[in-house]
């Protein structure tokens, strides 16, 4: 019984000193968590789409450093990453946390830290180190990579899909509608006040026996909506050929004189009147703006045109030549893709084309089909955002992922086009017009 | 093929730039297709230019109406761009001239065999995949045999920015170990360090001051080959021209600094200096006047007594100002202070090649810095007494404090450069009576003559000193590079015709949009319908809600009705429906945009070129 009760003494006094050892052992482990062995491999990756200047570092952490570092408050030093081009070499710190610098991310999971080592170069090969740094005291290798890894660039930047895939699809309704167009499908477009009115503010010039001014904004040809102005130019200056008005263009911008004097040329041309162009109607007078304005302000004043054009880029100039223009009683269209010019153009013009108007113009002028499929494709763009505001506004509403609300989204306009499909089909059919 | 070559042009360089946005690889295509439009766009300006004056020539020449107009702009286009062209009047841009250095011309290849250092190395020829810094391309090459660089070589001396710019190619320590080794061989001799260098990137061995006869012997042995010693006659004959400036009498303290002793002889009226003057110099021959020093009570209310003794007086807030800024000026604490951060001892940075030896010797955690051995030095009790003591006494000299600070305990160079840096901050006495002066007219207080005088005098006579140190350096200077001043720097005929003739214009006409914008307001408000009357309402709201009036009407509406206020109307007009009708518009032109890029690439849209037809 002795013997027994012994035994059962001497077992749990080794349990206990079993017990009082793994406690012992573990305090020492938890206390003593910077213990060289313990020093892990480092998971170093090439980031995914992008121009091969940034790798990928994750930290493997215990649980002791990995707490310290999601508790920033209680933080009393930093993760500090050092990087070489040679292992076991001079270790040079490119990055820490924290601060997050918007780079670092915990994986609670697998309890590591992921952050971002820019500005490498593709060439070279890198090992990485990282360190706890206390605020005082030496530094504590946590991890380290010993195998040497490169930055590669790759074929396209993943930050831009998003855009390219918008794009994409912008781009291939156009292009899609274009071909629809070419194959005869009839298409119809709005009527635009201010183009109709092209033909009567030439003709007026042509029976008052005055010019046609032709302002094509300000800025250089590398801006889209000179062009826009230009390809307005060759079906006024077309029209204008036809009716044996003169058309004066003054630039800003010398390339803008040059380009205008092909446009001017090649609309008389295939007016039938070759001889009727004269290359110094388009003429240049200054880049400065208000130089410009003044120089065709006092033009317009000495010469009287009357019709005034006014389609490109425009900015503080647009109501002192809109107003200029009205004071001597020229019929006057305007046109630009500044928002903030057009309230001086709708109050001082007689016709104004408002932002996409300006970019349709040319398409609506020639009437060709497939400039007019165009103007279909930029729709499918106007369904996009569409779809894209009302679900931005719903999933802010309810408070929801996009994503989430944009798949009910999606199949309620479906079905509405579904229904509007089948309606249109029994009702009407679509007509061809032809404008211009 | 008129039409089909610019339409292809356009279509190439258009996807081009497209591609450019999403594909790395291709970046430098856009920015080469960048400049190919600017150089179109310079070619296409002169063509701008001679189409102006064609114009207007014939406008004149044929004297059709308003051909005085085109003579006008003949005569001003002509005028402006000869002054601008030819920078007329418009001195040389002083980061381009190293005011205080001469220059003698010597190319990369003239540099002789002599200044060309050697390394023999072995290190892999893949580290040279990089490009070579742009700092040392014309100096630095290597051998390589066998993808392995066996030499390392760099023509001239190599000075700190080149040597760094070469050790951050790489970070392996045997590139950065050869790096430094390099930079060793190739350093500038000590007889010749911080006098003489050379400038790869202006041809240029240059010396900074006058070239003594020991540095001359010293640069002529270097070598024998004509260039090198062409170029050393040219610093000597140069650097040594004597410059005479008349002066006013100089300032009573003034003293020629001792470093500049052998170049400078002030006679009468006179000064005479050997060598051009840089900046540092001039900064020497400047500071001769009195610096402040903290001001005792006793010291602050004689100031105060003394100034408002003379006629005018002070009145209570001057003088409360007058005892502020005397108050405000610098401690002993704050000497103290800035003493005891300079002696905190700092860290060494370990070399390269030390590393490397580490490293070779086998050890795997390389510490980049050596700490401090030695203990942070702070002043001690005696020394701080001494401070306080010394720089409440008005007679002392406060640079000469070194001395007796380092006898009195622990004493780093650095505190000593620490003290001069400290020192060369605090404000001259003129200065600091001044400032006393301009507070003391603020706020509608003023001064009699007599308390002006003794407020400015120092600063006027300090001042006048500077100015004509200023005279003696530009006199000095010897011009390098004449066209590199900018076009329209203050002063210049072209900058007078700017600031006088053209930018008055300009607002002239840029004026007249408030008189167009009132007769343009009168016609769109105009209440002709139910839209134009809605128009209406909401202009007068917005002008209304902007005015102080506007605000005042409605401001006795109780905090539940504040919504109505008028400010509030309009901050939610201009900010909810004017925004949301700016963003459609916004939206409606990127589509358009879209569309127009995409039928002039495409060539489907041709008419900017006069139109579809070949």
């Amino acid at each position: 019984m002795q013997t027994s009760f012994l035994h059962i003494l001497k077992a749990i006094a080794c349990s206990l000193s079993i017990v009082l050892l793994s406690a012992i052992i573990a305090n020492g482990q938890e206390a003593e968590p910077d213990q060289p062995a313990n020093v892990k491999e480092l998971i170093i990756k090439d980031r995914d789409w992008d121009n091969g200047d940034s790798l990928i570092v994750t930290v493997p952490l215990s649980d002791f450093y990995f707490k310290k570092l999601q508790d920033l408050e209680q933080a009393d030093g930093h993760l500090l990453i050092g990087m070489s081009e040679e292992y076991g070499g001079a270790y040079r710190p490119v990055s820490q946390f924290p601060p997050n610098d918007g780079t670092w991310e915990f994986d609670e999971e697998e309890k590591t830290l992921s952050g971002r080592v820019s500005s490498l170069t593709r060439h070279s090969h890198y090992y990485f180190r990282a360190s706890w740094e206390p605020e005082e005291g030496d530094l504590t290798l946590l991890a380290e990579s010993t195998e040497p890894m490169q930055s590669k660039r790759q074929w396209f930047i993943g930050e831009k899909r998003n855009l390219a895939f918008v794009g994409f699809v912008i781009c291939g309704s156009v292009i899609f509608f274009i071909e629809i167009a070419k194959r005869g499908r009839p298409l119809k477009v709005r009527k635009i006040a201010g183009l109709n009115a092209v033909d009567e503010a030439v003709g007026r010039a042509t029976e008052m026996g005055r010019s046609v001014l032709f302002v094509p904004g300000i800025q250089d040809l590398n801006d889209i909506q000179t062009i826009a102005g230009l390809n307005i130019l060759s079906h006024v200056a077309k029209t204008a050929a036809e009716f044996d008005a003169d058309v004066e263009v003054p630039t800003s911008r010398a390339l803008v004189m040059t380009a205008a004097r092909e446009t001017l040329q090649g609309s008389y041309l295939s007016a039938g009147r070759p001889d009727a162009y004269n290359p110094d109607l388009a003429y240049y007078v200054t880049d400065e703006q208000f130089g410009y304005v003044a120089a065709v302000s006092g033009s317009m004043v000495r010469e009287q045109p009357a019709a005034c054009f006014y389609m490109g880029a425009f900015y503080a100039e647009s109501l002192i030549l809109a107003e200029t223009g009205n004071s001597i009683g020229a019929i006057q269209v305007a046109g630009t893709a500044e928002p903030s010019q057009l309230p001086f153009f709708v109050a001082a013009c007689d016709y104004t084309l408002i932002g996409e108007e300006l970019f349709a113009a040319s398409a609506y002028l020639s009437g060709a089909p497939e400039e007019l499929g165009s103007l279909k494709g930029q729709d499918v763009g106007k369904i996009i955002v569409a779809i894209g505001i009302i679900t931005g506004c719903i999933a802010a509403t309810i408070d929801q992922p996009f994503s989430f609300v944009l798949t009910f989204v999606l199949i309620a306009t479906a079905i509405l086009l579904g229904v509007w499909w089948i309606l249109s089909r029994e009702t009407s059919q679509p007509s061809l017009h032809t404008p211009g | 093929m008129r039409r089909t070559v610019p339409l292809l042009i356009a279509a190439i360089c258009g996807i081009v730039l497209i591609v450019t946005a999403f594909i790395p690889a291709t970046v430098s295509w856009g920015e080469t297709a960048a400049v190919w439009f600017d150089i179109l766009a310079a070619i296409a300006f002169i063509l701008g230019g001679g189409n102006l004056l064609k114009i207007h020539l014939r406008r004149v020449s044929d004297q059709s109406e308003g051909w005085a107009y085109s003579l006008i702009t003949v005569v001003t286009f002509l005028l402006t761009l000869g002054v601008g062209l030819f920078k007329l009047g418009i001195s040389p841009g002083s980061d381009q001239e190293f005011y205080g250095e001469t220059f003698a011309h010597l190319t990369v290849e003239q540099m002789p065999e002599e200044l060309t250092f050697d390394l023999p190395v072995s290190l892999a020829a893949e580290l040279l995949d990089e490009e070579i810094p742009a700092s040392v391309r014309q100096q630095f090459s290597v051998k390589i045999e066998d993808k392995t660089v066996t030499q390392l070589r760099f023509r001239g001396w190599m000075n700190g920015g080149q040597r760094q710019d070469l050790l951050n190619l790489h970070q392996k320590l045997d590139w950065q170990c050869a790096i430094e080794q390099l930079a060793d061989l190739a350093a500038i001799p000590d007889q010749l360090a911080g006098e003489v260098r050379y400038l790869p990137d202006h041809r240029a061995l240059s010396v900074s001051g006058s070239l003594n006869e020991e540095e001359e012997t010293f640069l002529r042995n270097i070598s024998d080959s004509q260039s090198w010693q062409r170029a050393t006659d040219r610093l000597v004959e140069r650097s040594r021209a004597v410059t005479s400036y008349p002066i006013s009498t100089p300032p009573e303290s003034f003293l020629v600094p001792q470093s500049y002793e052998d170049r400078i002889i002030l006679t009468e009226n006179n000064i005479d200096v050997i060598g051009p003057v840089g900046p540092e110099m001039k900064a020497a021959l400047v500071d001769v006047f009195p610096r402040t020093r903290p001001f005792t009570e006793e010291q602050v209310q004689q100031y105060v007594d003394e100034l408002a003794a003379l006629p005018g007086g002070l009145t209570d807030v001057q003088k409360n100002t007058t005892a502020g800024l005397l108050k405000s000026d610098w401690t002993a604490d704050q000497l103290i202070a800035a003493l005891n951060d300079a002696g905190v001892r700092q860290e060494r940075t370990k070399s390269a090649c030390e590393l490397l030896a580490e490293m070779q010797a086998g050890e795997k955690n390389l510490q980049l810095t050596v700490p401090p051995t030695e203990p942070d030095v702070t002043l001690n009790a005696a020394q701080e007494d001494y401070i306080q003591q010394t720089v409440s006494n008005s007679d002392s000299d406060l640079s000469a404090m070194v001395q007796t600070l380092s006898t009195l305990g622990d004493w780093l160079p650095a505190q000593e450069a620490a003290l001069q840096s400290f020192l060369q901050k605090t404000p001259t006495i003129p200065m600091r009576n001044r400032l006393i002066a301009s507070a003391l007219i603020t706020g509608g207080e003023t001064l009699s003559e007599e308390q002006f005088e003794f407020l400015l005098a120092g600063y006027r006579e300090q001042h006048n000193w500077q100015e004509q140190m200023y005279g003696l350096m530009v006199k000095s200077h010897q011009v390098k590079y004449p066209w590199s001043g900018e076009y329209i720097a203050v002063g210049s005929p072209f900058w007078w015709s700017y600031e006088y003739a053209f930018k008055p214009l300009t607002a002239t006409m840029f004026s007249l949009l408030a008189f167009y914008v009132a007769s343009a307001a009168f016609r769109a408000f105009r209440a002709k319908n139910f839209e134009a009357l809605l128009l209406l309402g909401t202009a007068f709201i917005i002008l209304l809600g902007r005015t102080f009036a506007g605000v005042m009407l409605t401001s006795g509406l109780p905090e539940s009705l504040s919504a109505f206020r008028l400010e509030n109307i309009t901050m939610f007009i201009m900010s909810i429906i004017n925004t949301a009708g700016n963003r459609a518009i916004m939206i409606g032109i990127s589509l358009g945009i879209v569309s127009t890029s995409l039928k002039i690439l495409l060539g489907v849209d041709r008419s900017y070129l006069g139109s579809g037809d070949e």
